[in-house]
């Protein structure tokens, strides 16, 4: 345990620097069905950047957030019951209006092929878990190219 | 040929015998007074004057005075009855006194024709009693004449009959005829197919010229004269110069000479379209001669005779020429049979085989040589002797005698094989052939027998047997292999066509084999969305076969319509020529090798995902603590160390839970079974679980029942206290969680049932599945891994037991489990 909070503090200290020239307000939907992940995330992203997190629990919910909440992008488990990522970009697809909305995947399993088919999706990027906190925020940015 | 002929047309001639004068001058003026016939006379007064004229001139009639001066009439009649050239007396007794009938009794004795009374005779009397006589004498000497005439004529027959050479008989005839006519000359005439012809056979009365071979032009024989010759006109002419003759026939007469000629013509009657071959002809040169019926008659028989011996030489000289022919033929035929005979024998001698003649009691009539040099034994002593006695080995004595017998029995034609080893150590195999040799009754008479050395064939003949037999085990393995191995093999033509599909294939996919073989492969046995793409393949592959697409993955349907996938490695079949024939593939079903495959690699992202998940929260809960932004707000902070804390301890469970189920699915868990009782396991479970359920505000009830089974003790509390879990969690507050037993007669079953909200009955299959929870979120609220109906599934049928589940949604659901008392 010792070592992995060393380990974390290390790159911590690194990656300290970008998260202050953060300022543009954006809003965030993030759909997650782990409690703790959402809430993590939604601690990070707020803590390190002047964004907006709204919240889904399931794919089925972040559709209907999505109307409300005009996200800027949107922040998706992939893995998830009911309907999980694909489902959810598959019926955002058909929605032409909000399809324009840039998404970032999240997943716990990653490998060459599944960011492949994540991009063929239309993800624009991917974030592996587990991440690093303090390094979200600049990898959301750099794949939404913000 | 010099016998006297008779001349019938010549003068009678009388002798007169009487010694005075007077009266035999009376006779004669008496006798000359006849108109027909003329007489000569010749005069004699003396018995011996008499006798000498008649001895000398042959006088036809003799008219005697019976008393003569030196004699009596019947002593002249006897001696002139004496010798040989005598013929037939005609004489005509004369005497002085009637009544003297002693006289004349005894000259009639001696041979006399008649008598007259000397005073008594008158020119009449005398005229009728010689003309008596002289007709007598005229029919005796014609009767005579054609005796004589018929003795000429067989005499030629007979010539003729005995197949004497033509120029022979042509003489013979010719001598015949001059001599028994008395002619000067006779011919034989031969015309030439022009008319012109030659003179061939001549007989001639010196001192006239010969004309034999003398050459006639065609000139001498108008066309109306050959005509006639040749309709059998016969030309009597008693003097050419009274016969209204042509100029020209007298000059060609005239030049013979020719007085009187008597001609008749030579008719082949076997040639129809020129009957006339020649003439035959008589002349008279100098005289005149009138020619008699029986002159011609007798011309004519020889002219026939002469035909006769003419179609006789003919058919004899063409017998000749067939005899020659015949005789030339048989002369070749034998030369050749001969230089046959002389080959054959040469082949025989100097051929390879052995070759034997056997009499029936299989003695030896002829060997050639081979046979010495195989047998060892010399060709001398082969003769007469039997095998038997000639002491070869018994097994082919035997052989040789059943087979002989054989042949006797049928008459057939026999074969057999030998072995034989000859006295050098050559050792050898034969083929014996027995043919018989029949007699002209149809008989066997003799049996050939043939030895052929057929080694080389034998040897080579053993070595393809074991060759064949050798490849018969290649193809023997081969074929157990292709029937035994349990992969799928399928032989199709060039046009894609199935030859050959093993065992496995069939039972596998469910097809007979005649539902197979002979079928399209692609259109019959590929689902129908690949067959486009695969025969196209095959036919890629086909175009460049040095590229030829050696593995392949393609599905295939089953008779039930179930799609295999198999993964084929492909062969090209070639001919000996090297051309193409077909493939031989063979496939592997990987389906459940892909479907393993696919489960495995789902399940390692589903646990990638639920191990990573935690280290999401803890790394993201450390790495927010460790960044200081938390520094201030310390509520947030104790609550980030919680969640690291405590998914911590869910990555634990976890990894142990992995761990565990691993363990439990490869076997390498050795169950510790030991007798134990039932209700003590679901008590201890209960006790572990007590806390729990009392934190929920749960029931645990159970009635415990005892039961000894034999059991790995922990792995099934483990199991207990999982299900136990698993209902706490699920169960609302204040409700039951029943743990019952039941005991039957082969097998304890234990049930765990609560009150919770059910499984919907979609979900109700794969519960037992690994990371198969009804909802995700469910092991991060109730703390499950996902893992543990999964690693009680594996518990109990490591006892060789089953489990399952009911529920009804909203109401509970019951968890079962069976475990045997006998494992087997």
């Amino acid at each position: 345990m010792m070592q992995l909070i060393q380990l974390v503090q290390l790159k911590g200290n690194f990656m300290i620097q970008p998260m202050e020239m953060i300022t543009e307000s954006k809003t965030i939907l993030l759909i997650d069905d782990d409690d703790i992940i959402r809430r993590l995330v939604q601690i990070c992203l707020e803590s390190f950047a002047n964004w907006r997190i709204k919240v889904a629990t399931s794919g089925r919910e972040g559709l209907i957030a999505i109307a409300k909440a005009k996200p800027d992008a949107i922040l998706l488990d992939m893995m998830m019951p009911e309907m999980d990522g694909f489902d959810f970009i598959d019926r955002l697809n058909v929605e032409h209006e909000i399809a324009s909305i840039p998404i970032v995947a999240m997943t716990a399993c990653t490998n060459l092929i599944n960011y492949q088919s994540f991009i063929d999706l239309g993800c624009k990027g991917i974030i592996s878990k587990p991440f690093e906190p303090i390094t979200l925020i600049p990898k959301i940015t750099k794949i939404l190219n913000w | 040929m010099n016998s006297t002929s008779i001349d019938l047309n010549s003068v009678i001639k009388i002798l007169l015998v009487d010694d005075s004068e007077d009266d035999r001058a009376t006779y004669m003026r008496y006798l000359r007074s006849e108109k027909i016939y003329s007489y000569h006379f010749l005069e004699a007064g003396t018995l011996e004057e008499g006798l000498n004229l008649w001895r000398s001139q042959h006088p036809d009639i003799v008219l005697i005075d019976y008393f003569l001066p030196d004699g009596e009439g019947w002593e002249l009649l006897a001696a002139m009855g004496e010798g040989e050239l005598i013929p037939k007396l005609a004489a005509i007794i004369l005497t002085g006194h009637e009544g003297d009938e002693q006289r004349i009794l005894q000259a009639m004795r001696l041979g006399a024709s008649d008598y007259l009374i000397k005073g008594e005779i008158t020119a009449m009397s005398l005229c009728n009693r010689v003309g008596q006589v002289r007709d007598r004498l005229m029919i005796a000497r014609q009767l005579e004449r054609s005796q004589q005439q018929e003795i000429v004529v067989s005499k030629i027959s007979l010539q003729v009959r005995q197949y004497l050479g033509l120029d022979e008989i042509s003489n013979a005839i010719v001598q015949e005829i001059r001599s028994f006519l008395n002619a000067d000359r006779s011919v034989i005439y031969k015309f030439n197919p022009d008319m012109s012809g030659l003179v061939v056979a001549e007989s001639i009365l010196p001192p006239w010229e010969s004309c034999l071979h003398r050459q006639l032009s065609d000139e001498y024989f108008p066309e109306n004269i050959g005509g006639e010759y040749r309709n059998g006109r016969i030309f009597v002419a008693p003097d050419v110069y009274q016969a209204n003759l042509s100029e020209c026939h007298l000059e060609m007469l005239e030049q013979f000479p020719t007085r009187a000629s008597l001609i008749v013509p030579i008719l082949r009657s076997n040639n129809q379209d020129n009957p006339l071959w020649g003439l035959l002809c008589t002349y008279q040169c100098f005289e005149p001669r009138l020619w008699d019926e029986s002159d011609i008659r007798l011309l004519q028989q020889l002219s026939v005779q002469f035909a006769i011996a003419l179609q006789q030489g003919e058919l004899y000289h063409n017998l000749q020429i067939s005899n020659a022919e015949l005789e030339n033929r048989v002369a070749e035929r034998t030369a050749e049979l001969f230089k046959r005979q002389q080959e054959f024998i040469a082949l025989v001698e100097n051929s390879p085989n052995v070759i034997l003649r056997l009499d029936l009691q299989m003695r030896h009539l002829y060997i050639n040589s081979a046979a010495e040099s195989r047998s060892g034994v010399p060709v001398a002593a082969f003769l007469g002797k039997t095998f038997r006695e000639l002491g070869f080995p018994k097994k082919n004595v035997d052989l040789a005698e059943t087979v002989f017998k054989e042949l006797l029995a049928t008459g057939q034609k026999q074969q057999y094989e030998i072995e034989f080893t000859s006295p050098t150590g050559y050792d050898a195999y034969y083929q014996v052939e027995n043919i018989p040799e029949y007699d002209l009754d149809g008989e066997i008479a003799t049996v050939l027998m043939v030895y052929t050395d057929i080694t080389a064939n034998k040897l080579n003949e053993i070595a393809l047997t074991e060759v064949n037999r050798r490849l018969t085990e290649v193809n023997r393995r081969w074929q157990s292999l292709l029937d035994n191995v349990r992969l799928i093999v399928v032989g199709l033509n060039r046009d894609g066509f199935v030859e050959y599909a093993n065992p496995f294939f069939l039972d596998s996919a469910g097809y007979q084999l005649e539902e197979v073989i002979g079928k399209h492969w692609f259109s019959n046995f590929l689902p129908q969305i690949e067959q486009e793409k695969v025969i196209g393949d095959f036919s890629d592959s086909l175009l460049n076969l040095d590229h030829f697409n050696k593995y392949y993955q393609n599905s295939i349907v089953t008779k039930t319509g179930e799609e295999r996938m198999i993964a084929w490695n492909n062969t090209i079949l070639r001919n000996q020529d090297e051309e193409f024939i077909g493939t031989m593939s063979i496939g592997e079903d990987i389906t459940e090798k892909l479907k393993v495959e696919r489960i495995k690699s789902e399940f390692i992202s589903i646990a990638s995902h639920e191990l990573r998940t935690p280290l999401a929260s803890i790394r993201g809960a450390l790495g927010l603590l460790a960044s200081g932004v938390l520094d201030n707000k310390p509520e947030i902070a104790k609550n980030m160390l919680n969640i690291a804390a405590s998914d911590t301890e869910r990555l634990v469970r976890l990894v142990n839970d992995i761990l565990d189920l691993e363990r439990l699915e490869s076997n390498n868990v050795n169950l510790n079974r030991q007798w134990t009782d039932m209700g003590d396991l679901c008590q201890q479970a209960m006790d572990t679980m007590q806390a729990l359920a009392a934190e929920s505000q749960i029931q645990i009830r159970y009635n415990p029942r005892s039961q000894q089974i034999f059991v790995d003790r922990d792995r099934l509390i483990q199991t207990l206290v999982n299900l136990l879990s698993n209902a706490i969690k699920f169960s609302p507050p204040h409700s039951e969680v029943n743990i019952e037993t039941e005991t039957l007669s082969d097998q304890v079953i234990f049930r765990v049932r609560d009150r919770g909200r059910g499984i919907p009955e979609s979900n109700l299959e794969s519960i037992f599945e690994r990371f198969n929870q009804v909802d995700a979120s469910d092991s991060r609220q109730k703390g499950g891994t996902g893992l543990g109906l999964a690693i009680c599934r594996s518990i109990v049928q490591q006892h060789g037991g089953k489990i399952w589940i009911e529920s009804v949604v909203s109401e509970g659901s019951t968890v079962s489990f069976s475990i045997p008392y006998r494992i087997t």
